[in-house]
């Protein structure tokens, strides 16, 4: 099935925002050129953590 | 403010609190300085099927299993990954791997492939590694030969080197050693002061984790091999060299993305520390996560941070780094001074790879999981482990095309995104790219038989 590019999701959502990653930490850095990733060991590169 | 998650991301499971090695910059705290470990409680079958059955609840998508040595129960340790493995549960162990039989690789290789191992090697030199493990000679030559059977086998090996003040000039030897071996990253992390033996003997000055950065970032260079820290800093610790900024993405995460949960069922925010919530037999998770909130809220963040402009992002450091004198006293390697005339932006790392190969047609991964939080969704899936945290709307859509299997397009997502701004497209072509590069967003299968 191929999708629709109509604004159809868009109008689902009530509250009208851009797609946007949550930045787990610091969201006073939302708008700069990175983010700041989870870092809970693995999702940042895999490697399970030791603590 | 930072966002919150209803649950943690990942749970560490501390097996048994038994272990056949005593190594000198043990955290385990239920080791008291000069004592050997007693045989110590563990989670039996059962105990450990409940604890699954509440992360499932949960919908915690990772477990870490530790101990203790884990492997010292050799039947808890494949029933916990079974049971996790079923569930949907990604594991990894964090081992000395001493205890390994060769049957224990090919188990794991042939039944268990999404397993991954962490294990700790304290020199490349035997007779120094035996002795900062207070390990009995051969040990050493026992690990190496696990650890590369474990590699030939295909298993995700990653070796973590725990820094002493006696075993810092083997790093680049060790590194060797882990680079012959093909392990998936070097690591060398700081020693920690144990809670109840707050040795400072051996652990490193600021000038020396700073010339242990440098090592680090130097041996890779060197020896062409990943390397990383597995704890963290102050910001303001790493702020005067900007070379270090790709170490400050790690922040404390105790209470915060983890959890620990002990042998005997006590659920603590820092596996470091002793302070338990509640006991996952006598109280639902969930309860013990809400009791848990003040590590979200910054109850422990130092009061000299709270004027900081990256404290969110930072969280005042380590919190075992002050255990000499107290929770919420400044980490000992804080510098604030470092921080002036620096901006937000050189503060935290630059992790973000970009895409190559960007399909032209995506859909979102069958095996892709949507955990409900206040801001939208965590979005994860387990093999690969991979996480995600996303707005309403991108949630909403990012469900919506998976419930019908769409396949789409950047132009598509782009359009869907509502971005308006150059600034917002920006970021939106980011969070693309990162669900693609995170395994979220797949060529779909005819997609990609074209192509072959």
């Amino acid at each position: 099935m191929e999708a629709d590019i109509r604004n159809d999701t868009a109008a689902e959502n009530e509250q009208n925002e851009v797609f946007a990653e949550v930045p787990l930490f610091g969201a006073e850095m939302a708008g700069s050129d990175v983010s700041v990733e989870c870092n809970t060991c693995f999702s940042c590169d895999s490697n399970p953590c030791v603590k | 403010m930072a966002a919150k998650l209803n649950a943690p991301v990942d749970a560490q499971i501390e097996l048994t609190q038994a272990c056949n090695w005593r190594c000198r910059h043990c955290y385990n705290y239920w080791r008291s300085a000069g004592t050997t470990t007693k045989p110590g409680r563990h989670l039996s079958c059962e105990n450990l099927f409940r604890i699954v059955q509440e992360l499932v609840t949960n919908q915690v998508p990772s477990i870490t299993i530790t101990g203790g040595e884990p492997f010292s129960q050799r039947r808890e340790i494949f029933m916990l990954l079974e049971t996790a493995e079923r569930a949907g549960i990604h594991a990894s162990i964090n081992t000395n791997l001493s205890l390994v039989k060769k049957e224990d690789i090919e188990k794991l290789a042939n039944k268990h492939s999404n397993v991954s191992i962490l294990f700790s090697l304290l020199s490349a030199d035997a007779a120094e590694h035996e002795h900062l493990a207070g390990a009995p000679s051969g040990s050493y030559v026992r690990v190496i030969e696990i650890a590369a059977l474990a590699i030939q086998h295909g298993i995700p090996v990653s070796l973590n080197m725990v820094l002493m003040r006696e075993n810092l000039h083997a790093m680049e030897v060790t590194a060797r050693l882990a680079k012959n071996l093909g392990v998936r990253t070097f690591c060398a992390t700081k020693a920690l002061p144990n809670a109840h033996a707050p040795d400072s003997a051996f652990l490193l000055s600021a000038e020396e984790v700073h010339w242990s950065l440098a090592e680090l970032m130097r041996i890779e260079e060197l020896l062409d091999i990943p390397v990383d820290i597995l704890g963290c800093y102050p910001k303001c610790f790493l702020a005067g060299t900007p070379a270090y900024q790709r170490f400050s993405h790690r922040t404390c995460v105790a209470g915060y993305t983890t959890v620990t949960i002990g042998a005997d069922g006590k659920v603590r925010p820092c596996s470091h520390l002793e302070t338990s919530y509640g006991n996952i037999f006598h109280k639902p998770l969930a309860d013990i996560w809400q009791e848990m909130d003040g590590w979200r809220e910054g109850e422990f963040i130092p009061e000299e941070c709270h004027g900081c402009p990256v404290v969110t992002a930072c969280r005042g450091g380590c919190r075992v780094n002050t255990l000499t004198s107290g929770l919420k006293n400044m980490d000992c390697y804080a510098d604030t001074r470092r921080l002036v005339g620096l901006s937000q932006e050189r503060l935290v790392s630059h992790l973000s790879e970009e895409i190559s190969d960007i399909p032209t047609k995506v859909m979102v991964c069958p095996q892709v999981g949507f955990r409900n939080e206040p801001f939208g969704a965590l979005v994860y899936r387990t093999d690969p482990l991979a996480i995600v945290l996303v707005n309403h709307s991108a949630v909403v859509f990012l469900k919506t095309v998976a419930e019908k299997g769409e396949k789409f397009d950047f132009l598509s997502f782009l359009k869907r995104s509502g971005a308006r701004t150059k600034s917002e497209r920006k970021n939106v072509e980011r969070l693309y790219q990162k669900l693609i590069r995170k395994g979220f967003l797949i060529k779909p299968a005819n997609q990609q038989e074209r192509r072959k």
